[in-house]
């Protein structure tokens, strides 16, 4: 399991694509929280003011939560556009585990992949999929996609046809 | 390159399944006039096909540009996981390398595709698709869009994905199947061409392979069952003018100054000399140990193993797909991880000498994935047999006390694969005259379709422009 950061400019555009990778992963039997920013706040935030300390220990909440859940086996996508390059920097040293998505503009060093927004949502979350496939933290999925019936159909076609 | 030479404004590709180059270009091409013409003005050969050299994966490494390792996609049938029944049969789910018709629509280019193998279930494309023979029934959604299913019954009638009814020896009704299925599907495509946009469009047909498995025999002299002027031995030659007759009509629909069109095959054919029952070698070698053996010939899966007493299992088809059984791998795995590579090497070999029930040797080759493809995806089997350059088939069924046996388990198959399939290219920007060249792999077609169509050919594609390969060849002479 991963946390994963999305990191751009638009929280909505970011929650898109990492909702469509969390339906992946759960087809996937994965287990997946999704954290956005704006609605976890309230909570997570309380007590904290808008400066750059209060914000840095947001950031740092954030990525004990998402170290927490890792350890419990659960992906973690995070969605917090405000967290500074310096914050998430502390955050990828403290709680091992991290990915970083960039998505459009967003540019920084901490990026492990980064995706255009000329890509529809689906197509960012194919290429983010297919990166944690390639990085062996997900399997390759061997989809079934017949019912009972019809995988005998086809068992017993192809078994006519000599195929298998 | 000039520019003018690569880019056409249309590419066509007619898939004909398993058709041999031996016979279309060197036996049967007077009797095939339309490809005759084309192939006077174009390039054409053997076209090599992937190891295996099978339906699935071959169609998708051709469109994909990539290997059957890299696609985790070894055959029909696949592992899904390491337990001894863990298997499924491979779909269009499983592609999840961009095949050119994606990369086409990502640069806002239409498609046509009728009968493409492993598109079964559909998926969005910038065009129009109706599935392949992988589709169950016509029950299932085998169109994208949807709404295409309702038109096809509307203008068309009842598609039909696939011969019904294959495993009869009613020789005259399977014929009948052949040609309706066929007819149907070119029906569809030229539906689709002529009332759809479109920059690519492609039909594969699977009439050919399946005539080839059925009727070889009658064909072909060099298979042991070959009786000279039978009732049926025209049946083969005769379908393939029927399909250069539909390649005629087809062609009515497109303007040839500006479309390039390719007909392609997966692999090629040959006579079947008999099949190795790999699990009753294999128990002869004490490698595999059943709880109690049959009675009658009767298919592995519906044995009892002993596996505390089993090093490797097989499977059959046309080619072999051979399992050991690993410690910590398998539930009750027998050979230790640190023997397994050892192990598997001494397998191969021992494989790779197994002689026919004369003693004479055969060509056989056993592929370890790892050193046969670029990447290993997903769960491939431990060793990829051929046998004997596919003139023997791998039969996974016990009960003969025998390794070898004449009879396919499975029902009449005169033909097995052969490693080569045929292409044939006409470019309507570049005359090539009628060269013949037999250097092509199937992966090179991909890249020649983007070329054509003037878009960039991604840099991990595997295969080469043919387009641009033969400019190479004609500059240095």
């Amino acid at each position: 399991m991963k946390t994963i950061w999305f990191c751009g400019n638009d929280e909505n555009t970011l929650t898109s694509i990492a909702e469509l990778v969390g339906e992946e992963l759960i087809n996937r039997d994965k287990n997946v929280e999704l954290i956005v920013e704006s609605e976890i706040r309230e909570i997570l935030g309380r007590g904290l003011k808008d400066n750059p300390e209060d914000r840095s220990t947001f950031t740092d909440r954030l990525g004990f939560l998402g170290n927490l859940l890792h350890r419990n086996d659960i992906f973690v996508l995070i969605i917090s556009p405000n967290a500074s390059v310096e914050d998430r920097k502390t955050v990828k040293q403290n709680y091992a585990n991290y990915i970083q998505i960039n998505i459009g503009d967003f540019k920084d060093l901490l990026c492990d992949l980064d995706l255009s927004l000329k890509n529809t949502p689906q197509e960012n979350a194919k290429e983010i999929i297919e990166y944690l496939t390639l990085e062996k933290l997900i399997p390759e999925r061997c989809q079934t996609v017949y019912s009972e019936e019809e995988e005998e159909e086809i068992r017993k076609r192809l078994e006519d046809l000599g195929y298998v | 390159m000039p520019e003018a030479i690569k880019m056409t404004k249309k590419v066509l590709i007619i898939g004909w399944d398993c058709a041999p180059p031996d016979w279309v270009f060197d036996k049967w091409i007077d009797n095939l006039p339309t490809l005759k013409t084309l192939l006077k003005k174009g390039v054409y050969g053997n076209l090599k096909s992937t190891i295996p050299p099978i339906t699935v994966p071959a169609w998708q490494c051709m469109l994909t540009s990539k290997d059957p390792g890299q696609l985790g996609v070894y055959g029909f049938r696949n592992r899904k996981d390491y337990s001894y029944d863990g298997q499924y049969f491979s779909n269009g789910a499983d592609i999840l390398e961009p095949t050119v018709w994606d990369i086409l629509g990502k640069n806002n280019k239409k498609s046509i595709l009728v009968g493409v193998p492993q598109t079964y279930p559909p998926k969005p494309i910038n065009g129009q698709m109706v599935t392949c023979f992988l589709t169950p029934s016509i029950k299932s959604q085998y169109t994208y869009p949807n709404e295409l299913r309702d038109e096809i019954e509307k203008n068309i009638g009842e598609y039909i994905p696939d011969v019904r009814h294959f495993r009869t020896e009613d020789r005259d009704f399977i014929l009948k199947q052949i040609y309706e299925a066929t007819k149907i599907r070119f029906k569809t495509f030229r539906h689709l061409l002529k009332n759809k946009e479109w920059d690519f469009a492609m039909i594969v047909e699977m009439g050919t392979d399946r005539i080839h498995h059925s009727f070889w025999q009658f064909l072909d002299p060099a298979h042991p069952k070959y009786e000279k002027g039978n009732k049926y031995e025209n049946v083969i030659p005769e379908y393939y003018t029927y399909l250069d007759n539909e390649l005629s009509e087809t062609l009515k629909l497109i303007d040839l100054n500006e479309t390039a069109v390719m007909i392609v095959s997966d692999h090629g054919a040959k006579a079947m000399l008999g099949g190795i029952c790999i699990n009753e070698w294999l128990i002869k070698e004490g490698l595999l140990t059943l709880k109690e053996y049959p009675k009658a010939f009767t298919p592995i899966e519906k044995l009892q193993i002993d596996w505390a007493k089993t090093k490797v299992w097989g499977a059959g088809g046309y080619y072999a797909r051979i399992f050991l059984n690993v410690k910590g791998r398998e539930p009750n795995g027998q050979i230790p991880v640190s023997e397994y590579k050892k192990f598997r090497a001494e397998l191969k070999e021992k494989i790779e000498n197994i002689k026919d029930e004369q003693g004479r040797k055969l060509t056989t080759v056993a592929y370890i994935p790892e050193e046969t493809y670029k990447e290993v995806k997903r769960i491939p089997p431990d060793l990829i047999v051929i046998f004997d350059e596919l003139r023997w088939r791998s039969v996974g069924s016990i009960g003969t006390n025998s390794a070898y046996t004449y009879e396919n388990d499975t029902g009449p198959d005169d033909a097995n694969h052969a490693q080569e399939g045929m292409y044939m290219l006409y470019n309507p920007a570049h005359n090539l005259k009628g060269k013949r060249n037999d250097k092509q792999h199937l992966m090179d077609i991909a890249p020649t379709v983007l070329d054509l169509l003037g878009v960039e050919i991604p840099k991990d594609m595997q295969g080469k422009s043919i387009v641009e390969m033969l400019h190479v060849t004609s500059l240095r002479g």
